[in-house]
């Protein structure tokens, strides 16, 4: 059978059906993950969903529930300019702003940023350059893991999409779909912990909102890059303070296959511990295995520094 | 304007190469150096990083479309005569970041400025008579 290439689907449940029917196409939305994932023949999609022709899938509104859903369509773009996000969310405005460049914000989508796939300083390569390293488990299956050549296995390729670490602090949830039905998931469960079985979509499913609840207080947002262009995050740091004494958040993304929380630290800084000491916490239970973007070293000082300034900007909690 | 095309083409593909439309340039097909940059139905967008389908009833917008004849556009003139071509091969996908820019805000600050420009890559020397270009466009009225 001759089957397009380039499908535009009418629905969702069009959609859905149609990756069921054909487990070797790939969902698309902006493209910009997936087109170069394919140019650099990491990906071979024998067709191509192309989720924007569907009406409603790129809508931001308020929910009944006093939150915000947004459409997984939605440009982030979009999402950076839109008024109920700058107003009841602006860290996750700061993190769509901080995304690369207007061109790729003009069509990257929220939805694909958080599926973003994982990325490597091996996988992410041309042909040419990855054959130097072809036992790479996730770019060939191999054996080897050029990150943390002593591992047996697993994959550190680090989740990136840098709306992510606010989405976790907001405590955002996903509306996933797919031909059997429909489910709503934590985004803090939707990320596996490794590189290649790296998202908890299951065959044929797909993102089409993110539900974020009632908006909190204020915290902050960085995002640390080695310079200021167009580059993925060395790290993110999404910080909430403690509201009545509960409720902290401290995200870091983009330093592993999945986002982190400092569970032990957030309990200190909700009772009001000196910065220093949450600080010292948070970096105990972070764990910086992987070099990429950054040696391990530097990213444990430039990261406690920068949590250091964020809780004093939080409340002046720091008492040396 | 109908064009039979492979459907897996990029824009960039189609452009440069169907309707020898060569002003969009080439760089490195993965969305970092913003060369190919146009206007996909009003917004900056990498063509490479575009199938030529997701165009498919939108408005395609290459730096041929902004010169009247032999009449620069205002952002050209002001790229001109602020000496910010240098060797030309981010021009056009500067020019079109540039453009895309002043629609939206007609007077940028500079910070608004480096981040309007900042999916081009310069390979020459720094941005510093580019912004400048920018910033004589804006004043005058090159947003129109």
């Amino acid at each position: 059978m001759n089957r397009s290439f380039f499908v535009s689907p009418a629905s969702v449940g069009e959609a859905s059906r149609m990756s069921q029917e054909n487990p070797q196409a790939f969902f698309m939305a902006g493209g910009t993950d997936l087109l170069v994932l394919r140019k650099n023949k990491l990906i071979h999609p024998q067709a191509i969903l192309y989720l924007r022709g569907i009406p409603d899938l790129a809508e931001i509104r308020r929910d009944a529930n006093g939150g915000v859903r947004i459409g997984a369509c939605a440009t982030l773009h979009a999402v950076a300019k839109h008024p109920l996000i700058q107003k009841g969310y602006p860290l996750l405005a700061q993190a769509a702003l901080a995304v690369a460049s207007p061109q790729i914000r003009n069509k990257a989508t929220i939805g694909g940023n958080i599926c973003l796939n994982s990325r490597c300083w091996f996988y992410n390569r041309s042909p040419f350059w990855r054959v130097e390293y072809s036992e790479c488990r996730k770019a060939t299956g191999g054996t080897r893991c050029y990150v943390l050549p002593q591992s047996h296995k697993g994959c550190f390729a680090l989740q990136s999409g840098d709306t992510v670490g606010p989405l976790v602090a907001i405590g955002a949830k996903l509306h996933l779909v797919s031909s059997r039905g429909e489910r709503i998931l934590d985004i803090e469960d939707f990320y596996l912990g490794d590189g290649i079985r790296y998202l908890a979509l299951r065959s044929g499913e797909m993102v089409t909102a993110v539900l974020l609840p009632e908006p909190k207080g204020r915290g902050t947002f960085i995002k640390f890059r080695s310079q200021n262009n167009l580059d993925f995050a060395t790290f993110n740091l999404t910080l909430l303070p403690p509201q009545e004494g509960r409720g902290s958040r401290i995200v870091v993304s983009s330093v592993a296959s999945k986002p982190l929380r400092a569970l032990k630290a957030e309990a200190l800084f909700d009772q009001g511990a000196p910065g220093k000491e949450v600080v010292d916490q948070a970096m105990k239970e972070i764990p910086l295995v992987s070099f990429v973007r950054g040696s391990v070293e530097f990213k444990k000082q430039v990261l406690a520094a920068r949590m250091t300034e964020a809780i004093a900007a939080a409340g002046n909690l720091l008492k040396e | 304007m109908h064009l039979f095309i492979e459907e897996d083409e990029t824009l960039l593909e189609v452009l440069r190469d169907r309707l020898m439309l060569t002003g969009t340039k080439q760089g490195c097909r993965e969305g970092q150096c913003g060369h190919c940059t146009v206007l996909l139905d009003g917004k900056a967008v990498n063509s490479c990083l575009t199938l030529a389908l997701e165009a498919d009833g939108g408005e395609v917008l290459t730096i041929e479309g902004l010169a009247r004849g032999d009449q620069l556009h205002p952002v050209q003139k002001a790229y001109v005569d602020a000496g910010a071509i240098q060797c030309g091969y981010c021009t056009p996908g500067m020019i079109m970041a540039i453009y895309a820019l002043l629609q939206e805000n007609p007077h940028p600050r500079e910070e608004e400025i480096r981040e309007g420009i900042k999916g081009v890559m310069c390979r020459c020397t720094g941005y510093y008579k580019i912004v400048e270009a920018v910033k004589q466009a804006a004043a005058g009225g090159a947003a129109r």
